[in-house]
């Protein structure tokens, strides 16, 4: 499960190769030696994570979708592709700060 | 125009052309074994300042790839007439086109045909595959393509466009099957 | 932008390479008989040194390749092979083929540590006394099994190569056997290509191609479980050209390792990696115009007439078939091949 205020962004070492000649994009996992094949949404959630918060993801998610997905299906799509890109190691999340609750 | 904002308007666009969202995928790859495919270099075709029309389709059963290509010949050779000679690239309202990132201008035919290619959801699919065939258009050449595209033949007036016209009616009788899927990649995408 | 140079043939179509194989040096301590370079026959001080290479990893980097096979010779017979595959891995997806024969647990340690993401491992037969025959160096097989239990030991994902000819084609099952008894995920069958040694001894290695394909047949047949088959006959026979970039030792860009005695694209040393790409030649030769080509490989894979260096080895023309194929053989003998210059 991600929160709102986590920050995303490309794990480091991470090469990101855009092949826009065959609509995806091939990313190299240095930490561990790894070459996977991302289709054009995984493609396009890698490039959003660049140290955003998962707000600001998914409205600039939702954004670039919108003529083929309305927002709660453009949501659950990119929570299942981060779920994955953080799996392959190709994208880390850093937990953003809890909400206090006041006394 | 940052690299990124480039790429999220190329990703814009493809996904746009797919007209649908895909599921999320991550697939590890073997790249040391022979890999083949090809995909369409449709967006970069539009930011040449084409309109780019796509046909997805199916062929007819026991259809060869023989004859698909002798069709492409016959089809390619009825855009090379002097009517459609290459020209430098002009926009509907007068203004040159000129190439995205190299800003010269380039010469090509005002009505092209890009080829048929085995559409990127069926790589490797067995016969009766889905395949692409993709046509380009500049300035008053797209209304020609759209016109020999969704009309029948004899409709046509301009002569030169009567054989394209009549090459793809030979390819949807004789070839495909059903309707094709039609996907229309608008040029003026700032990509 | 760069467009298709052909877009109504249908050829596949990628505007910049994004994998390559690096032939890294012709040193090698074995003497194979069906060795596809000629190890040994220049110079090694010819060869370009580490700054070079290290200045054209980074420049294949920047310019998108994202996928390096290093292969030789023997890569690991350079002093400075290591320092090279780290700078390699720090940058792209490595892989190395090697004859294993130097790799201890030591150095299977180091490769693990600096990255290579797999270890291709040449293995010319199932019994030492084949093999070490056709390497021509009394020990090798034992020293090749021990350096890939090695490998395995450190977790590197290991594949193992054979090269498919007179003496070991009716072992090839048994190979398939000793590759997956050996922590091997994938067994690959290589033709044989008419380059270096193998070129010079083809008549006593070559199979026609009826006995190539029950051989394949015979292993296909036989697969111990969880082993992947690879080979390099139909339908992965198909001409790769239009995807394929290398380098060979002296920094020639060569287009395909198969292709180092037939072409020349230029001297990385002083041309830009993307010009060579753009040379006359290997663009002519990744349209993929060939004559007569098979059209199950055209209808499936989108590419036509197979390998271009073994097309051109046989018939002297590059819009030939290539006759490793069974729909393009067209009655060629492959156990006799013309004697042109390269």
């Amino acid at each position: 499960m991600f929160c709102p205020t986590d920050r995303l962004d490309r794990a480091p070492g991470v090469v990101l190769r855009p092949m826009p000649e065959w609509g995806l994009a091939y990313a190299y996992t240095r930490a561990r030696p790894a070459l996977t094949e991302l289709n054009a949404t995984t493609w396009l959630i890698a490039m959003l994570c660049d140290g955003a918060t998962l707000a600001e993801i998914e409205r600039d998610f939702a954004e670039t979708v919108r003529r083929v997905a309305g927002g709660n299906v453009a949501r659950d799509t990119l929570h299942r592709g981060l779920a994955l890109l953080v799996e392959a190691g190709i994208v880390t999340r850093t937990p953003g700060a809890t909400q206090e609750t006041a006394p | 125009m940052s690299r990124r904002d480039r790429t999220l308007l190329f990703l814009r666009a493809l996904i746009d052309a797919d007209g649908a969202l895909a599921e999320p995928r991550v697939e590890p790859v073997r790249l040391s074994v022979r890999t083949a495919g090809s995909i369409p270099p449709k967006a970069v075709m539009a930011a040449a300042g084409y309109i780019v029309v796509v046909w997805t389709w199916r062929t007819k059963p026991g259809i060869s790839r023989t004859e698909i290509e002798e069709w492409e010949l016959a089809h390619a050779a009825t855009f090379d007439v002097a009517e459609n000679a290459p020209q430098p690239m002009q926009a509907t309202a007068g203004g040159e086109i000129r190439d995205a990132e190299s800003g010269a201008v380039p010469v090509r035919r005002k009505l092209a045909y890009h080829g048929t290619v085995l559409a990127r959801r069926s790589v490797f699919a067995p016969p009766g595959r889905t395949l692409q065939t993709l046509w380009g258009a500049w300035g008053e050449g797209r209304g020609w393509l759209e016109a020999v595209l969704s009309r029948a033949p004899d409709t046509i007036t301009p002569e030169w466009l009567q054989p394209i016209a009549q090459s793809v009616v030979d390819l949807r009788t004789r070839l495909m099957e059903g309707d094709p899927e039609v996907t229309v990649i608008d040029p003026s995408l700032p990509l | 932008m760069t467009l298709p140079p052909d877009p109504a043939t249908g050829a596949p179509w990628m505007a910049r390479p994004m994998k390559l194989t690096l032939c890294l040096t012709a040193r090698c301590p074995l003497a194979c008989r069906l060795c596809y370079a000629e190890c040994g026959a220049r110079p090694a001080a010819e060869e370009l040194d580490t700054a070079t290479w290290l200045r054209l990893i980074d420049a294949l980097a920047e310019a998108g390749v994202i996928n390096v096979f290093v292969e030789g010779g023997e890569p690991l017979a350079r002093a400075d092979a290591e320092t090279i595959l780290a700078h390699a891995a720090g940058r792209m997806f490595t892989t190395l083929r090697t004859h294993a024969v130097t790799i201890d647990d030591h150095v299977a340690a180091r490769l693990a540590a600096l990255g290579i993401g797999r270890v291709y491992v040449d293995l010319l037969a199932a019994d030492a006394a084949t093999h070490d025959a056709l390497t021509a160096t009394p020990g090798s097989f034992a020293a090749a099994t021990a350096g890939i239990a090695a490998l395995r030991r450190h977790g590197l994902p290991v594949s193992i190569l054979a090269i498919l000819c007179r003496p070991n084609a009716a072992a090839l099952p048994a190979l398939a056997r000793l590759a997956a008894g050996s922590g091997a995920d994938e067994f690959g069958v290589l033709r044989l290509y008419p380059l270096g040694r193998a070129r010079r001894n083809w008549s006593e290695l070559a199979l026609p191609l009826a006995e190539q394909m029950a051989a394949l047949r015979a292993v296909a047949a036989a697969l111990p479980p969880g082993l992947r088959l690879m080979q390099s006959w139909h339908p992965n026979d198909a001409n790769c050209c239009w995807q394929n970039a290398a380098i060979d030792p002296y920094g020639r860009a060569i287009g395909c390792p198969y292709l180092r005695e037939y072409v020349d694209y230029g001297d990385l040393r002083t041309t830009p990696w993307l010009e060579t790409w753009n040379h006359p030649l290997y663009r002519r030769l990744r349209a993929g115009a060939v004559e007569g080509h098979c059209p199950d490989c055209a209808s499936s894979q989108l590419t036509r007439g197979g390998c271009r260096a073994t097309a051109y080895a046989f018939h002297g023309r590059w819009d030939a078939p290539d006759p490793f194929c069974e729909t393009m053989n067209q009655g060629t003998d492959l156990r006799v091949l013309p004697d042109r210059p390269a």
